[in-house]
């Protein structure tokens, strides 16, 4: 079953250029989907309406989103309540952006749960604690005691992914997650969204302009350039056998390791 | 190899900064570096590492806390004999004209109210006195050396997309010729494909004028593909030095390691194990004893956590700073 599927989906911004143009695909249960493109092709756009949560003037112009069985742009404001966090979660490229500066983590955690689920504050502190250590994160005590800036960029991302993960949605939407981190941190929370995928059987949908990172990931890659979908298809079809110029373009210009498949 | 003559050296260069409350911030410790005519140096590391740290140092922009600069044998900045040395006046003019910088997002580089052919005629007529109406031909002839037309000649920077403005960046830095160019994340903010151009318009301008490159990057298959040297630094300091060529077979240091096994590659096997390095980097406050990486450093010894290892030679152009290397 599809967890979420586009259908000839396009976005205008402000009655403008299209940002993105007919644009269908599928992302099946349990699956990883990644969106690459550079910037400016609408890949962030997409994964933006895809939970609703375009920019100001940002407008569905044509197509449907459909999440399991039903349409997101018919749903009522309290249904969209649930399925965001529930039925689906996000992340975004930088997660100190949209932690709250001025409150702890716990108490941050703690809330989103509790908007989602009836549950007393104490037992909302005992399963973000739980989901912490899930994803390895260094002294879970100390992590939640802790005010955004105290934590690194890594950590941040990571209890955004936590975050996002312990209401244990269907799909998890993920604009960009690494893009902002050294390499070594970013193996790690590529890691830990794996393992989570593996673990919790979620869908992802991850939006990266590094094809070494969709590669490793994915499934299924998409590739899209100026607001169309050039390519889509497995990563073996994808990453091997190419069909678009686009995309053999696009693999050709990322940097190389020479003796990548030896090592040491 | 008589093109290889030293333009810049370092020697045990350190950079502090004083925090608040006594609490010193070593961003660059006893760091020892040259850069030859005509090649590529490349320094690899994380954020925090210190290497954008460096660069500003090696261009005057930040002064010395300890050590020293040389540029071509003459001291240009640090501490000798407990005195404070810094170029002045014509020579630092001297200097900054033969050694240029190009910033990570050039969209900050520019003035917002300025065109790009001002931009350009600058150089012109600061360092070489030219008329304007010269210093404009030579502007056009620089942006024909970046591959773009005339018309770019009467726009702003607004008007321009990244990777535009990147060229103009080069094509500024280039004009006079330097010795020395110093790319402090030149393509990260850029798309790949246009990060290729640049990149290889950078190669095309050092075999016609053979500058020396100091080139910083995180991107390791970048760095690899470009550079003939490779400098890793791990907080501060240098753990690796190495040949350009193939350094994924030659690395030892076990952070180098690390970061090598971090890198995705389109081609691997995405069944593969990810190797994940544990743990957190030391805070760069306060001393560190020891070797930086023996916290998260697989194969740490008590030698590790006592005594800090020094760069040793282990073949030629390939210096390690490990205990067990």
């Amino acid at each position: 079953m599809n967890v979420l599927e586009l259908r000839d989906v396009s976005i205008i911004y402000q009655n403008t250029k299209e940002a993105v143009k007919h644009v269908s695909f599928a992302v099946p249960e349990g699956k990883i989907v990644a969106i690459v493109g550079e910037s400016g092709s609408g890949k962030s756009t997409l994964i933006r309406a895809a939970i609703g949560l375009l920019p100001a003037g940002g407008e569905l112009a044509s197509g449907q989103i459909l999440f399991g069985e039903k349409d997101m742009a018919a749903m009522t404001a309290e249904e969209l309540r649930h399925v965001r966090g529930e039925g689906m979660a996000m992340i975004f490229q930088n997660a100190g952006d949209y932690l709250n500066p001025r409150r702890k983590v716990c108490d941050q955690y703690v809330e989103t749960l509790r908007c989602h689920q009836s549950m007393t504050k104490k037992q909302g502190y005992e399963i973000a604690k739980k989901m912490l250590a899930t994803l390895k994160l260094p002294d879970t005590k100390h992590v939640m005691n802790a005010y955004p800036f105290q934590l690194s960029g890594g950590m941040k991302q990571r209890v955004a992914i936590a975050m996002a993960m312990s209401m244990n949605p269907k799909l998890l939407l993920a604009d960009e997650p690494t893009s902002a981190l050294d390499v070594t941190v970013q193996a790690q929370v590529v890691k830990q969204m794996m393992d989570l995928r593996d673990k919790m059987g979620t869908a992802i949908v991850i939006v990266t302009h590094n094809m070494g990172v969709a590669s490793k990931m994915a499934d299924y890659i998409a590739v899209m350039q100026n607001g169309e979908l050039k390519e889509f298809g497995t990563r073996e079809q994808v990453i091997y056998h190419p069909e678009n110029d686009y995309t053999k373009k696009l693999l050709t210009v990322v940097p190389k390791l020479q003796g990548e498949t030896d090592g040491e | 190899m008589e093109n290889n003559r030293e333009i810049i050296r370092l020697e045990n260069v350190s950079k502090t900064f004083d925090l608040r409350y006594h609490k010193t911030l070593r961003a660059v410790d006893n760091v020892s570096l040259s850069l030859h005519k005509g090649i590529c140096t490349a320094i690899v590391g994380e954020s925090g590492c210190g290497k954008s740290t460096l660069a500003r140092m090696v261009t005057l922009l930040e002064p010395v806390t300890d050590g020293m600069i040389y540029y071509k044998n003459e001291p240009i900045g640090g501490m000798q004999n407990g005195r404070n040395i810094a170029l002045r006046g014509e020579k630092l003019r001297e200097y900054r004209r033969n050694v240029q910088m190009i910033f990570q997002d050039p969209a900050n580089v520019f003035s917002p109210r300025m065109k790009i052919g001002t931009f350009l005629m600058e150089p012109w007529i600061h360092f070489e006195k030219k008329s304007k109406k010269e210093a404009r031909e030579m502007a056009y002839y620089s942006l024909k050396r970046v591959y773009l037309g005339e018309e770019y000649f009467d726009k702003y920077p607004h008007q321009l997309s990244g990777g535009e403005l990147q060229q103009i960046a080069i094509a500024r830095a280039i004009a006079l010729h330097p010795e020395v160019l110093i790319c402090d994340e030149a393509t990260s903010a850029l798309d790949v494909s246009i990060q290729q151009e640049i990149m290889a318009l950078l190669k095309e301008h050092q075999d016609e004028t053979n500058y020396a490159i100091l080139f910083i990057s995180h991107d390791l298959a970048l760095v690899e593909n470009f550079s003939q040297q490779v400098v890793v630094m791990y907080l501060g300091r240098i753990v690796e030095i190495m040949n350009g060529a193939a350094f994924r077979m030659h690395a030892r240091h076990p952070y180098t390691k690390a970061l090598l096994g971090s890198v995705f590659s389109i081609y691997d096997d995405p069944d593969k194990d990810i190797y994940v390095l544990e743990g957190e980097a030391q805070s760069p406050t306060g001393e560190i004893k020891g070797c930086v990486f023996c916290n998260r450093c697989s194969q740490a010894k008590d030698i590790c956590r006592q005594e800090a290892p020094v760069l040793k030679p282990i073949r030629t152009g390939h210096q390690v700073a490990c205990h067990f290397a």
